[in-house]
């Protein structure tokens, strides 16, 4: 009997279950990028860009495109990925997506929830891939554009945002877990990365424009989509997402600090820092009926260069400038967060999320109407700069000129 | 007691090493009787020795009583017989002539050795193992004397498990040589050699040897019952007897030890295994064996601790690399595209363009040309090794890439793992894996990643399941015991190795009593 059972156990573990589903890599199609634009009778259009994986061979690399793309109109998304092999040879695997381009216009009028739906209920997408809207061009387009060095544009993209956000931050971090986590949230709006086309389209889509030295056209970062829900009602500048993201989490940026508050207006003088670790601490309360955001921020930083003449051997000249830092950084993030306030009245930040950890009462009064108590709220950035270092040298050499030739 | 358990209840063995050749000679058709009457001797064993050429009998006269001298004239070299036996007892020789067999020895041969057959058996039996036989007319027994033996191989480096440093030396085929082997290495009265013999026809002499001072007289019990037990034909490698005796066929692991280094062998009958040699084989089985004895090469002991707990990590490594790599090929590229990195994916999806089979396909038939390029290259007389090789290389490697029959990361893949499989120190491992690996390239290829992991957990089912003469295969690890971690996957050094293996259950468990850890005198003047 007991071996009987063993005997089924085993039989089903072997003959109910197991992968049936295999493909061989000849018959696979990679999608690296998905780009969603309003359909013209249909609901949407959607343009897969797949590798041509001849192009990576070593042996005999074919002097085709990198990329292929396909375009078909629907009404949902898996719908018509299912459909995309009325033109394409191979089963598309998604499994590999790097880039989601959204077409402004669909942010703006559908909103985004209906197609990201499906995205997370497919069992083949990865939660690491992003989710970019594009201004301008259509979305299709970003999806074409040849890069030389990566040859594949989502590939590039990818890499291009994550390089960006180690050197000087300037991409919210935001995967689709994040950007729906953040639709349903009381206390936090969606914010995704938008991109531009700089130059022309149409030549960049070509294999030879690989070709050039200065590539006719390039996929650039252009700053944030600031989301209401889950509709697109605005846009925020790179520099306003650095400091978006200095209230969230920076891992490393660049900044350049002029030297004196009112120096010279013609000829400005700067230093700049490297921001190498950084700690932000979000603190939201009420003070009698008057919302207050209250946003600390510990820095260490090293100096990168100095064009200021200042002896950078003396302790007092450190102080100052942090000084100078800390004031500079406080003013750019204020500046930031009260734009948001104003412009688009929806919280960005996630002081709601804050409030609602640290004041769950009050959070549960406030939060049904949270972008309103947002808006009027009182903002108070407080910045700690601790430079470190100065290179591999103290003062600098201009500061070894005699002052006359500096002026001349 | 706990071993006991496994093992069938002690019985009293006969210790009597000495195997009299009415045992061997029991079940054949021999008449036993050994006759006062000469000629009625020479004729029954005329008889029986019909048809061989080498089968000599001389017959002399010792002074007016008749003899003769019977023997294989292939088994022993005749120059001693004609200098030592045939010189001393002709008949112009002025030696006075003794009637009476004891006195013809002390007479003729007062330092060759001897031996009396009082039966026929025992004359039989002596002459098969190359003794002059003297039968005298009227006597009761023969006089049987040892002559030199015949030629035999000289003691030469080991073929098949080579090391950089430690001793060159390997068994030979001849056991004599083989026991000194390890008597040299091992100075201790309580060495013990006790002596069988195996096979109805072939009567291949046998010998355990244990110390018994430390070997769990269990185990050795079992050991013995297990060689009494065989009953065939002809023995002609310890590899028959490896099958005859362990605990299960049916397993691609081996649960019996060999080797032909004798450095190796005296380390195991030190840890209290028991040796088996056999006479005409090189290779020497040690019981009982667990699973990581065959990831230890004797090097592993001369080389620096931590030089060798490193390449034992390697060892490991490459048993699992040989295993599962080419079935983790299949798994990712057909079923589970998503594990892989992009890029990574990427390249091997370019270089598997134009390739007209499927990958599991692919897989099998450079594995499987693989393995015949292995065997040729065993096989085939050494004169054309160079021209399988090249012809190999050239063209299965090479040719087939350019061809695009095969892809190159699969090159790669087939490549890698057969190396990695030769790097276990026992052959006959390796071959284990050899085997498990097209099951699991089967496996993965028809349910994936799922498949070679329910592959994985059969197999370490299996494994626990396993006992070599009672002792759990996998011992030290299932089951675990943190004690015995001093010398399994990583080696510690040599003194802080104290104990001998408690899985072997030794009648002394410590190798040594202090702890001396080697530090360098006091500093001398101002040291303080």
């Amino acid at each position: 009997m007991k071996k009987r059972l063993l005997f089924l156990l085993c039989a089903a573990s072997v003959i109910l279950t197991g992968c049936w589903d295999s493909i061989e890599l000849n018959d696979i199609a990679i999608v690296t990028g998905m780009a969603i634009d309003p359909g013209k009778e249909k609901k949407y259009r959607l343009t897969v860009g797949y590798v041509n994986p001849a192009q990576y061979s070593k042996q005999n690399p074919a002097h085709g495109a990198p990329v292929s793309i396909m375009t078909l109109e629907g009404n949902s998304l898996p719908e018509i990925s299912a459909k995309m092999n009325v033109g394409v040879s191979r089963r598309l695997i998604f499994s590999h997506t790097r880039a989601l381009y959204i077409n402004e216009k669909v942010a703006k009028e559908d909103g985004v929830s209906h197609f990201l739906d499906s995205l997370e209920r497919s069992p083949q997408f990865r939660n690491d891939f992003n989710i970019l809207i594009t201004k301008n061009n259509s979305a299709s387009d970003f999806a074409m554009i040849n890069d030389p060095v990566e040859r594949v544009p989502s590939l590039k993209v990818q890499k291009s945002i994550k390089s960006l956000l180690k050197s000087w931050g300037g991409d919210p971090r935001v995967r689709l877990t994040d950007f729906i986590d953040a639709i349903i949230a009381e206390g936090r709006s969606p914010v995704a990365s938008t991109v531009v086309i700089d130059g022309d389209p149409e030549k960049g889509q070509n294999a030879e424009s690989n070709m050039e030295v200065k590539a006719p056209a390039r996929i650039m970062l252009d700053g944030l989509a600031v989301f209401k829900k889950d509709k697109l009602i605005g846009y925020l500048s790179l520099d306003d997402t650095r400091n978006y993201l200095w209230t969230q989490k920076l891992e490393s940026t660049m900044i350049s600090i002029p030297c004196e508050e009112d120096g010279d207006k013609n000829n400005p003088l700067y230093f700049d820092i490297v921001i190498t670790n950084n700690k932000s601490e979000m603190k939201t309360y009420y003070k009698g009926n008057q919302p207050q955001l209250e946003l600390n921020i510990f820095s260490e930083a090293s100096i990168n260069s100095m064009q200021c003449q200042k002896d950078l051997s003396s302790k007092e000249i450190y102080t100052e400038l942090e000084k100078r830092s800390d004031k500079q950084i406080k003013n750019m993030i204020t500046e930031t967060i009260k734009k948001v306030q104003n412009d688009f009245g929806v919280d960005i930040f996630g002081f709601g999320e804050a409030l609602n950890r640290q004041h769950y009462k009050k959070a549960k009064k406030v939060l049904g109407h949270w972008n309103e108590e947002f808006s009027r709220a009182d903002v108070d950035v407080n910045v700690k700069i601790a430079l470190r270092r100065s290179g591999t040298r103290n003062k600098s050499f201009i500061s070894e000129l005699p002052k006359k030739d500096v002026e001349d | 007691m706990g071993l006991a358990d496994f093992l069938f209840n002690r019985r009293k063995h006969k210790n009597n090493n000495k195997i009299t050749a009415e045992e061997l000679f029991q079940q054949e058709n021999i008449s036993k009787k050994y006759y006062k009457s000469l000629d009625k001797n020479i004729k029954q064993i005329q008889e029986l020795f019909e048809h061989s050429f080498d089968f000599t009998v001389d017959k002399i006269k010792l002074g007016d009583t008749d003899a003769c001298v019977c023997y294989l004239g292939t088994m022993l070299s005749k120059d001693t017989l004609t200098n030592k036996v045939l010189n001393s007892l002709h008949p112009q020789n002025d030696h006075p002539k003794p009637k009476d067999i004891n006195s013809i020895r002390d007479n003729y041969f007062p330092t060759v050795s001897y031996e009396y057959a009082d039966t026929f058996h025992t004359v039989v039996w002596n002459v098969l193992n190359g003794y002059a036989v003297i039968m005298v007319d009227g006597q009761g027994k023969a006089l049987s004397l040892e002559i030199g033996n015949i030629e035999k191989r000289a003691i030469t480096e080991p073929s098949t498990q080579t090391i950089i440093r430690g001793p060159k030396e390997a068994f030979t085929e001849d056991i004599n040589t083989n026991i000194s082997l390890i008597r040299k290495r091992i100075r201790n009265p309580h060495l013990k050699f006790e002596s069988f013999y195996v096979g109805r026809d072939t009567k291949t002499h046998l010998v355990i040897g244990y110390m018994s001072t430390i070997t769990n007289a269990d185990i050795l019990e079992e050991v013995k019952k297990r060689i009494e037990k065989i009953d065939i034909g002809g023995v002609l490698d310890s590899g028959n007897i490896e099958e005859l005796i362990s605990d299960k066929s049916f397993t691609p692991f081996p649960l019996i030890f060999n080797t032909e280094r004798p450095d190796s062998i005296c380390g195991h009958i030190m840890e209290g295994k028991v040796a088996l040699i056999l006479d005409g084989s090189p290779f020497v089985l040690t019981v009982p064996s667990v699973l990581t004895d065959f990831f230890e090469s004797s090097e592993d002991y001369y080389q620096p601790f931590l030089m060798s707990s490193f390449v034992r990590l390697i060892r490991y490594m490459s048993f699992m690399i040989a295993l599962v790599l080419p079935s983790l090929y299949v798994a990712l590229s057909t079923f589970h595209q998503e594990l892989m990195p992009t890029q990574l994916l990427l390249s091997i999806q370019a270089q598997r363009e134009g390739v007209p089979f499927p990958a599991v396909i692919e897989i099998f038939v450079m594995e499987l040309t693989f393995e015949i390029m292995r065997e040729a290259g065993v096989r085939m007389p050494r004169a054309v090794g160079q021209t399988v090789s090249i012809v190999g290389a050239l063209v299965i490697g090479q040719a087939a890439v350019e061809a695009g029959l095969v892809s190159n990361v699969l090159v790669i893949i087939v490549a890698f793992t057969a190396i990695a499989s030769f790097v276990s120190p026992i052959y006959n491992f390796s071959i284990s894996t050899r085997l498990l690996r097209f099951i699991l390239i089967l496996f993965s290829a028809i349910f994936g990643l799922y498949g070679v992991l329910l592959f994985l957990i059969v197999m370490v089912i299996h494994l626990v399941s396993l006992r070599s003469f009672g002792v759990p295969y996998l011992a030290a690890v299932a089951p675990f015991n943190i004690k015995e971690q001093d010398d399994i996957f990583v080696r510690f050094p040599i003194w802080a190795n104290r104990k001998r293996p408690s899985y072997l259950y030794p009648e002394s468990p410590m190798k040594k009593k202090g702890k001396n850890i080697p530090s360098p005198p006091p500093a001398r003047g101002g040291g303080k």
